[in-house]
């Protein structure tokens, strides 16, 4: 399956890029963690630092499926 | 409630969104009006730079604000993105209300909402040539 992620902030200068496509093999379905492992992996990340993801714009979701657009967010800084 | 959201590099004009809030049915609004400040951290800031993940922020916001539907009248919301300099508006909240307490209430709560919540990152600049994501 492939998937598009997108990332934000200190994120998108670690990757050096805003977006990309992962394809993941012999899968249908992989959850939030699985994705967070393979990107801390990818990019040599520390896998305890916190991110949330969404899945096409929501938070909370858990699965991830072939097609879906996953933003990988920093803790939030507004104000 | 009418509800406007914006998130733009130009920041809207006090005087409209003063008058946004204005309705019969109010008898007070409050305003929120968040500044680039030129020092943090014991560093001379030059400016700003936000970054939000707009597509998830939107659904979130349309979220957060469906407690305040029989609460508020009218309630503006903005937030700046892009590069900002030192004096320039970061955030406005602003909403109106038939007494003065859920106004107040409702943009104390979304401001938290929007420094803690809401998908936006910045990076601050500084005259030292140094540069940080916050």
């Amino acid at each position: 399956m492939q998937i598009k992620i997108r990332y934000f902030a200190g994120l998108k200068e670690i990757a050096k890029k805003g977006e990309e496509i992962l394809s993941i093999k012999d899968k249908e379905m992989i959850d939030t963690e699985f994705i967070k492992r393979k990107i801390c992996n990818m990019y040599g990340i520390d896998d305890k630092r916190i991110f949330n993801i969404a899945i096409n714009g929501s938070l909370g979701e858990k699965e991830i499926r072939e097609g879906d657009i996953v933003s990988i967010h920093p803790i939030y800084r507004g104000g | 409630m009418d509800f406007k959201f914006m998130i733009s590099h130009t920041s809207p004009d006090i005087k409209e969104i003063m008058d946004y809030l204005n309705s019969e049915n109010s008898g007070a609004f409050y305003l929120f009006n968040g500044k680039v400040k030129n020092k943090n951290n014991s560093k001379d800031v030059l400016y700003l730079e936000y970054e939000i993940d707009e597509d998830t922020g939107k659904k979130l916001v349309e979220k957060r604000i469906e407690e305040y539907e029989n609460k508020i009248e009218k309630l503006f919301i903005f937030q700046a993105k892009g590069k900002l300099k030192t004096g320039e508006d970061t955030i406005i909240i602003a909403a109106s209300s038939e007494g003065r307490k859920e106004a107040m209430e409702c943009v104390g709560e979304l401001l938290e909402f929007m420094k803690h919540d809401f998908p936006v990152w910045k990076k601050e600049y500084y005259k030292d040539s140094t540069s940080e994501w916050l």
